[in-house]
Parts: structure tokens; C-alpha cells; sequence
């Protein structure tokens, strides 16, 4: 009775879990952009545009996003208008916002990192991080995204039966476990074929260099 | 000069159509309903029954049936509007609606933005549900008693201080369901009208809501603050007064079986006693005042003082605990994921690589899970049966905090053993207590970046209703406002709180490699 009812909730697990993809993807794009710019901003020459970096920079990175995540809910408020027109800005965009600051400092700090340091491009850093903010999207349940921990809280709230607890958080448990072991397997092929082109290229001008 | 003169013509048209425009912006509400025959009101249509879509998509319910009444008595046809909480009073000021019949709960700070209709013409309040096996009665009964509070509520303090309750606050009502479900309180106090809903469905059939209501808030009739209304305003009044005396509310209240009934008998019941002169005891006098018995006015807010610190003792006593329970609560985390780290790491040194590998990986597993599920897991559901088992260890008796600790510090410690793991393998050798301690000053970056995330992360017990800075901050926020400042504070407290645990784990780090130097290099 239980699995079958687990099983029925498939497709909803389904769409909500959609939803967290799409937050960390945004809150990736997002953070791997004020990253870039924020390094740019590091490496200028200007000591007060330096100060001004490494500020913005320990900021994102001191401040955990789930208290941000909270400052933005309560700060911005869902709907103003300006001269009469009037915008919306869902919780979605906050969760990114908010889930975006740790991204931008991981990103920053790996930027800073590579310019010193002539290494192969590998996936397995930043798809690990995809995997720590996908997971930390789940927060976001928390100010009223509809992701899937917030779709499990409801079905259990609805259901009204304490003893759905365990099966239904089992099941997002279990989705996690196997959503990041596809990943990571994924990600150490795709790895193994970088490092083998870098290795081949790397050797190739070793080569050239030789016959000079 | 053909130019100059369809100049002039456009700004004389210009000039005549903002006079237009203007004449028509300060004229008087009322007549302007009447002119066009329609009055538009805003009413929800997510707030069941009072106003909600039938499955037609029709607007119906409480409110709408007060607006179809309210055009009646102005002879002209209502033209509905759905508002929502966060959009209607604005909805109002800007005219795309003429009044509001949407929930709104009178305060004093409303009146400062928009114009209240009095007498009101319902009330909710607080109510708490418990289960129907339970032998709460009456408020006093929860006196000492874990009840279940939403974070938003704005009472939640004056409970608290009221009835000496041990509070459990939550973050959302979903969690607070969660919370009673798994009986981790005894009762959950919130909104009477939003119980009510919950009530209704099937699922709980097992809870009751028998608490008399306290705190209540009345609901009024809302117009615009400026002149133009006023005549509206007096017409509503009116309105309102006729529904109190013929018992208009109370009818349409069993229409759509409400709660709290009762409270509009009275009510119908009073504005109908009449004074020995033979006149009405509840009327309007000269200055448009009703008599203290007949109507409340909301109490005004205690004066605000201009001092920069705009909290009492009491609050600000509750901030300083929960500010001091998060960093003792970080710092216990850290310490366990160490003792956790060092105990898994362990294992790294056995020799049989199959045992080696299913314990690592055993270990690794809940590394993908977020920690927020596991949080989820273990508070709601595995160590709520503790009420079943009592040789269960107390340890693991459901304590928010317990489960918290162990969860996070799980996390963290399997992120420092994975990373020490790698770090043994890559160096080939003999498996030993050496080995451990070279990898784990190799891995010094790698694990004190795990801890700092740790700290960042320990904010997350307090979706667990931890005693905890985010809990008490959101609560006073949502009884006080001030909520940039509260939220500042906030942010700077975890930043200074971030950047003290780093500062202090990157100096005792420090610390190890000199005592160990030596050894190394023998």
C-alpha cells in the first residue's frame, strides 16, 4: 500500500525536484559571473578597486547562504511598483540570489587560483560544488519554494499521518544518493577524457619542442 | 505660423484633458459610483469560505456575499476584484478598486495608510489544535507545556509571556503541522480561521481546535484615507451598522458555516439593547465615535522611543541568549566533527581493503543526502517513536539539538574522512597511525575548509526550532518590525561569528605542525 503510494508520487517528486535543478543552475550561472567580475575587480591595479574586491569577496564568502536567504525573503519585498507598473519578484529569484553568494566565492576563489597554476580544465571540482548547492537548494523550502523538500513537507502535512514521515523523506534521501552517484560517475568519464586530451596535447608540444 | 498654431491647439487640448483628468481625480468617491453604476470592490479568492472561486470560477463566499449586499444598498452592480494580502491597499490607492471586504484585520499602523470601517463586522483570533486525546482545555492548561508556534505569528511573544509556555518555533506552518503530528508539542497555536480550514479536511479528524479565542483582531470594511471617501465611508458605516442590528452577518455567517458564530449573536444582540430614552445604546455620536462597549478601536502601539536600540528588556534578553546558544552550538558541532572525523579516519588504516572500502562507503553515502532531509528524517520521523520505546537511549530521546549535533557533525566528518582517505591512498604506503597524521597535516586546507563550512552551515538547525539567532531574530520581526535593522544584525552577528571560528581553527592549526615537525622529518 505504502510503495505503491511512494510510487504514485513519483511525478510530483518528479517536477518539484526540477525546480532545484533549475535554482542551482541560476544560482551557478549567477555566482560563476559576479565570480569572474569580482576576480577582474582583484586583479586590477588600483588598490582601492582591490579593497573593494577582497570586501565584496569576504562578504560572500562569511556569510552563510542560509541567512541570506532569509535577509532577502524579509528585505525585498515580494511586489512593488514603480510609476504604476507593477513587478513581482517570486521566491525563486531569491533562493538564487541568495544561493549564488557562496558560488561566487568558490568561483572567485578557483579564478584566482588557475592563473597561477597551468592544470588540465576539470569538471569534478565545480560539478562537486553543483552538488553541494543542489543540495543546499533544499534550504529554500524554508521561505516557500515549491522544491521537493517543501512538496515532501506538504504531502505529509496533508496526508496527516505521522507515519508517512519516515517512507517520504526516505524517498528524497534516495533520490539524492543515486542523483549524485549518476553525477559523479558521469562527471569522472567526462574527466578522464579531459585529462587524457591535455596529457595528449601536452606531450605533442613536448614533442615540438624538441625537433626545434 | 500653420506650425505655431497646431501647436497651441495641442497644448490647449493638453491643458483641457488634465483639467479633465484632474476634476475627474478629485471627485467624490461615492458619486462616482453612482455616476458609473458600478462599485468595484477587492475580495480574496484564497481564503475559503470567506472568498474563494466556485468551480463555475465564480468569485462566492462570506466577503463576496457582504459585496453584492453592499452594492444592493447603493443601488449599483458590485464588480469583484481578487486582491491578495501583499497587493490590496495598494490596489486601493492607486483606484482599481473603490473599497476592500478582503480580511483585513484592523490595526493602528493600518490606519495610518487606509480608512477602517467600524462597527467591524467579524473577528478571528488565536485558537490552539490539539489532539482530542489530549486534556487541554483552557489556555492556563499549557503552562509549561512545548507548544508549537509559527515563526510569523505576531503574537507569539505575548503568548509566550502570557502563559508561560515553552515555545517550539518553526519556520513555516507546514512544519509546525509536522511538528504537532509527530508530537513533539502538545498544541499548535495559530490563526483560528486558518485551524478552521485545516479542520475540514479528513486527515485531521483526530485534532480539535476548543481554546477560547484570545487576541482577537477585528475585520473592517476598508476605504481610501483622502476627502473623496468620506462620504463612502460614512454610507458603509451606515451599512454596517444596519447588517450589526438585523443580523445580517450573523445569517451570512451560517451560510458558509464560519467559525466563531457566537461572537456575531452577541454583537447583534447589544446593537440591538436600547438605552431608557428609548434610543439605540450602540450609535455613532456627533464626532462619528461609537461607545467603548459597542466597538474596539486597536489599541495604539506603546510609544516608540527614538533611541537607537528600539527593543525592551525582555527582547533584548532574548536576543543575547540566542546569539550566545549559537556559538556555543557551533562550537560543540566543530568539536564533535572532529571526534567523528578522527574516528572515521580510522578505519582508513585497516589493511583488508573490501572492509575498508564498504565502511567508506557506507560512511559516504550520507554525504549525498542534504542535511536538511536528514534533519527532517530523524526529528520527525525516526526519533519521534520515542514515545514508544522508552529503552531507547535518551540521548537520542528526539532532542532538537541532539539531532542537529549528530546530523551536521556526520556530514562534516565524512567530508574530512573522504578527503584524508584520498590523501592516505595517494600516498602508497603502509597503512598506519603515522600515515593518518601525515595526510591529515596534508589535508589541513581541504578539512579546514569543511569545518568553516560546517559553521556556515550549523545555521540550518534552526530549522529544528534549535534555540538559535535566525529563530528569535524572524520573531521578533514578526512582532516588533524593525526589519532591516533585526535582519542587519543578523547578517553582521553570523559574519563576525564566520570569521572568528575560521580565524581560531586556521590559528590551532597552526599550532599542530610545529609540535609535530620533527617526527616528520625523522
Amino acid at each position: 500500500m505504502t510503495i505503491y503510494y511512494l510510487i504514485s508520487l513519483f511525478p510530483v517528486f518528479m517536477q518539484a525536484f526540477s525546480l532545484n535543478i533549475v535554482i542551482t543552475l541560476c544560482a551557478m550561472a549567477l555566482g560563476i559571473m559576479t565570480g569572474l567580475y569580482i576576480t577582474k575587480l582583484h586583479l586590477s591595479r588600483f588598490k582601492l578597486i582591490q579593497l573593494i574586491a577582497k570586501s565584496f569577496l569576504l562578504v560572500f564568502r562569511n556569510v552563510p547562504s542560509f541567512v541570506l536567504l532569509f535577509y532577502l525573503a524579509l528585505i525585498i519585498p515580494t511586489q512593488f511598483s514603480l510609476a504604476s507598473m507593477h513587478f513581482q519578484i517570486p521566491v525563486i529569484a531569491k533562493a538564487v540570489f541568495a544561493l549564488g553568494a557562496p558560488v561566487t566565492g568558490f568561483a572567485c576563489g578557483y579564478f584566482l587560483e588557475a592563473r597561477t597554476q597551468n592544470k588540465a580544465f576539470q569538471l569534478a571540482p565545480w560539478s562537486q560544488y553543483f552538488i553541494v548547492i543542489l543540495m543546499a537548494s533544499t534550504t529554500s523550502s524554508i521561505i516557500g519554494v515549491k522544491e521537493i523538500m517543501a512538496t515532501a513537507n506538504a504531502t505529509i502535512a496533508i496526508s496527516g499521518d505521522s507515519q508517512m514521515v519516515i517512507p517520504i523523506y526516505s524517498l528524497v534521501a534516495l533520490w539524492f544518493i543515486s542523483c549524485s552517484l549518476i553525477c559523479s560517475w558521469l562527471i569522472k568519464r567526462f574527466d578522464q577524457v579531459l585529462l587524457q586530451r591535455f596529457n595528449n596535447k601536452a606531450q605533442l608540444n613536448a614533442q615540438e619542442g624538441d625537433k626545434e | 505660423m500653420m506650425l505655431r498654431t497646431l501647436i497651441n491647439l495641442f497644448l490647449f487640448a493638453l491643458l483641457f484633458a488634465i483639467s479633465g483628468l484632474s476634476s475627474q481625480l478629485y471627485a467624490d468617491t461615492l458619486s462616482q459610483i453612482q455616476d458609473r453604476e458600478v462599485i468595484r470592490i477587492g475580495v480574496k479568492v484564497d481564503y475559503p469560505p470567506w472568498g474563494m472561486l466556485s468551480p463555475e470560477g465564480d468569485i462566492v463566499g462570506f466577503e463576496p456575499d457582504l459585496a453584492a449586499l453592499v452594492a444592493k444598498e447603493l443601488g449599483v452592480k458590485a464588480k469583484l476584484r481578487s486582491v491578495t494580502s501583499g497587493n490590496r491597499f495598494q490596489l486601493l490607492e492607486e483606484g482599481e478598486v473603490d473599497m476592500l471586504i478582503a480580511t483585513v484585520g484592523d490595526t493602528q499602523q493600518r490606519r495610518e495608510r487606509v480608512s477602517m470601517i467600524t462597527p467591524h463586522y467579524y473577528r478571528s483570533g488565536v485558537t490552539a489544535l490539539t489532539a482530542k486525546s489530549s486534556n487541554i482545555k483552557n489556555w492556563s492548561d499549557l503552562s509549561g507545556e512545548k507548544v508549537c508556534l509559527y515563526g510569523g505569528s505576531y503574537f507569539n511573544k505575548t503568548l509566550i509571556q502570557d502563559y508561560q509556555i515553552e515555545p517550539l518555533i518553526l519556520f513555516n506552518t507546514r512544519d509546525a503541522q509536522l511538528a504537532l503530528l509527530t508530537k513533539k508539542c502538545v498544541a499548535w497555536a495559530y490563526d483560528n480561521s486558518a485551524i478552521y480550514h485545516l479542520l475540514k479536511s479528513d486527515s485531521w479528524k483526530d485534532y480539535q481546535a476548543e481554546l477560547p479565542i484570545i487576541y482577537p483582531i477585528l475585520w473592517s470594511l476598508v476605504v481610501n484615507k483622502d476627502l473623496d471617501s468620506l462620504s463612502l465611508k460614512r454610507k458603509l458605516e451606515s451599512i454596517t451598522v444596519k447588517w450589526q442590528r438585523d443580523a445580517t452577518l450573523y445569517k451570512y455567517a451560517t451560510k458558509w458555516l464560519l467559525p466563531d458564530r457566537a461572537y456575531l449573536a452577541d454583537r447583534t444582540k447589544l446593537w440591538n439593547q436600547k438605552t431608557d430614552r428609548g434610543d439605540y445604546l450602540c450609535r455613532f455620536n456627533a464626532d462619528y465615535h461609537l461607545p467603548e462597549a459597542c466597538d474596539q478601536y486597536p489599541k495604539d502601539k506603546p510609544v516608540e522611543n527614538n533611541y537607537w536600540w528600539p527593543f525592551d528588556q525582555h527582547d533584548t534578553n532574548w536576543l543575547i541568549l540566542a546569539f550566545t546558544q549559537t556559538l556555543l552550538f557551533t562550537l560543540a558541532v566543530v568539536i564533535l566533527t572532529l571526534v567523528f572525523a578522527y574516528i572515521f579516519t580510522l578505519f582508513s588504516l585497516l589493511s583488508n581493503p573490501y572492509i575498508r572500502k564498504t565502511i567508506n562507503s557506507i560512511i559516504n553515502v550520507q554525504r549525498s543526502v542534504p542535511p536538511i532531509v536528514l534533519l527532517y528524517l530523524l526529528y520527525f520521523g525516526l526519533f519521534s517513536y520515542h514515545y514508544s520505546h522508552p529503552l531507547m537511549l535518551d540521548l537520542l530521546s528526539g532532542g532538537a539539538v541532539t539531532t542537529a549535533l549528530i546530523v551536521l557533525s556526520l556530514y562534516t566528518a565524512a567530508g574530512i574522512s573522504s578527503l584524508l582517505e584520498d590523501a592516505i591512498a595517494s600516498q602508497n604506503k603502509r597503512r598506519q597511525l603515522s600515515t593518518l597524521n601525515t595526510a591529515f597535516l596534508e589535508g589541513k586546507h581541504g578539512i579546514i575548509a569543511n569545518l568553516i563550512n560546517l559553521v556556515k552551515a550549523s545555521a540550518m538547525a534552526s530549522a529544528l526550532s534549535v534555540p538559535n539567532a535566525i529563530l528569535v531574530t524572524t520573531s521578533l520581526v514578526a512582532s516588533q518590525g524593525h526589519t532591516l535593522f533585526l535582519m542587519t544584525l543578523l547578517m553582521l552577528f553570523y559574519f563576525f561569528e564566520v570569521m572568528l571560528f575560521s580565524k581560531t581553527i586556521e590559528y590551532l592549526f597552526r599550532l599542530i605542525p610545529q609540535a609535530k615537525r620533527p617526527q616528520l622529518e625523522n
